[in-house]
């Protein structure tokens, strides 16, 4: 197992500056969808220096090399270290509501004004991932879709799902408070070949307007299917 | 494998949040100054600078991405903000302000202990202090076109290369300006600075260097 990792090397003076491996962390986010077999094993090495493992962590000050931690087990499917790290840091990284708003942050215990951002995007990126997706990003662009949802009023009402099932859209309304419920909606799909020819399955309305599938609705936790009519 | 189709009401309420976040109007450009919950002061001397934040802020929204491919809108817009902020003065505060050899060095604090070579301490920049004008390269105010900072035009190649994977449109591809800082201004666009780190690249078999003189692993 690496012990050390080059941090910089210097080619005027020819110095070569090593760091515990520890700080290889950070390295293996970038290296995990170029080079995985070896983003893993520098990463084996650099957690167990670090202290991270199934048994918790030992350094929770150690905040973007933890939230890391806790990325690359969520990306390499390591559900028993997840599990770990995210009860961790569950109780001590102060993960934090604002429902007014709808938003979501995590405090880290710093008490500052505002939350840390540069820790907050790897732990936001974390709570995101699943298995390879990490890698999927990195792989291509996202492919060509049958249509887009556009025009959402957002941060009123922001969608949790929204993909297609062969010809299928299928949507899930997501409110962004609790004053915000009932209130009357809309946004459109574009790009449909046809959009006169669509069926709802769910609460709303469809029109055609302007080449575009209009979709009124109202703001709450619900689902919406779209299907060509038949 | 399954690939999950909703996002969790955390990963929507950390977008809710950014997307305010990258709304709230401030001016990267010299005469201004970045809103204050912009993070420069996680990890220093090499991560606290303002620019992290924003590279650091588009993972997760690369990532939402992938779960809801019908709707990309707030991602892009974030990006897009994100991106914006990237091209101003403020991006580059630490190249365009830190010229030479650091005037604290010999004064450095024990825990830069681990980041200087024992011979050199006390005759050595800490990595983040960028040493711009140090000689082989002399003043280079183009933080792109410049032998060094790799970690800035690195850094932002990804976060437009995230943005080029999810959305529709080229528009970094069309010749933006950088730093607008009177006669240091300079235009490019993603695929000329992409160009151009390659060239870099290919010169420098040991590496490009980020802050000059240290070549780091990325």
């Amino acid at each position: 197992m690496p012990s050390a990792v080059t941090a910089y090397y210097d080619p005027i003076l020819e110095v070569h500056l090593r760091l515990p491996v520890t700080f290889a962390i950070t390295y293996c986010f970038y290296l995990a969808p170029q080079v995985p077999e070896e983003a893993r094993r520098l990463f084996d090495a650099a957690a167990a220096n670090a202290g991270i493992s199934t048994q918790g962590i030992t350094d929770l000050a150690g905040h973007r090399i933890n939230a890391i931690a806790w990325f690359l087990s969520r990306e390499w499917g390591l559900d028993e270290l997840e599990a770990a790290i995210r009860s961790a840091l569950e109780a001590n990284y102060e993960p934090t509501w604002d429902r007014a708003r709808g938003e979501f942050t995590w405090g880290l215990g710093l008490a500052e004004t505002y939350p840390r951002g540069q820790y907050n995007g790897f732990l936001a990126a974390a709570e995101v991932v699943s298995a390879s997706a990490w890698a999927r990003v990195s792989e291509a662009p996202l492919p060509k879709q049958p249509g887009l949802v556009e025009g959402v009023d957002f941060p009123t009402v922001a969608l949790a799902e929204a993909h297609w099932e062969k010809d299928r859209l299928r949507l899930r309304l997501h409110p962004q408070s609790d004053e915000v419920l009932g209130q009357p909606t809309r946004f459109r799909v574009t790009g449909l070949d046809d959009p006169d020819r669509w069926r709802v399955e769910g609460d709303a309305r469809l029109a055609s307007r302007a080449g575009d599938l209009v979709v009124e609705t109202s703001v709450r936790d619900h689902r919406l299917t779209l299907r060509p009519a038949e | 494998m399954t690939i999950p189709t909703e996002l969790s009401d955390r990963s929507l309420g950390w977008l809710r949040y950014l997307y305010r976040k990258a709304h709230t109007p401030d001016d990267w450009n010299r005469a201004g100054r970045p809103h204050p919950h912009w993070d420069d002061r996680s990890d220093p001397p090499m991560a606290s600078w303002p620019r992290f934040d924003l590279t650091d802020s588009s993972y997760a929204v690369s990532l939402m991405a992938q779960t809801t491919p019908a709707w990309r809108e707030p991602y892009v817009a974030v990006l897009d903000q994100l991106i914006e902020r990237h091209t101003g003065w403020w991006s580059a505060n630490d190249w365009l302000t830190q010229f030479g050899h650091d005037p604290d060095r010999a004064s450095y604090p024990d825990f830069y202990r681990l980041l200087i070579p024992a011979e050199l301490w006390g005759n050595y920049d800490v990595p983040g202090w960028t040493a711009n004008g140090v000689e082989p390269w002399g003043i280079q105010m183009d933080p792109i076109a410049a032998d060094g900072m790799l970690f800035y035009k690195g850094f932002f190649l990804v976060l437009l290369g995230l943005r080029s994977m999810i959305a529709t449109d080229d528009r970094w591809n069309q010749p933006f300006d950088m730093i607008r800082d009177g006669e240091h201004s300079f235009r490019w666009s993603h695929t000329a600075i992409a160009s151009h780190l390659a060239d870099q690249w290919k010169k420098r078999p040991e590496g490009c260097h980020c802050e000059n003189t240290k070549v780091w692993p990325l």
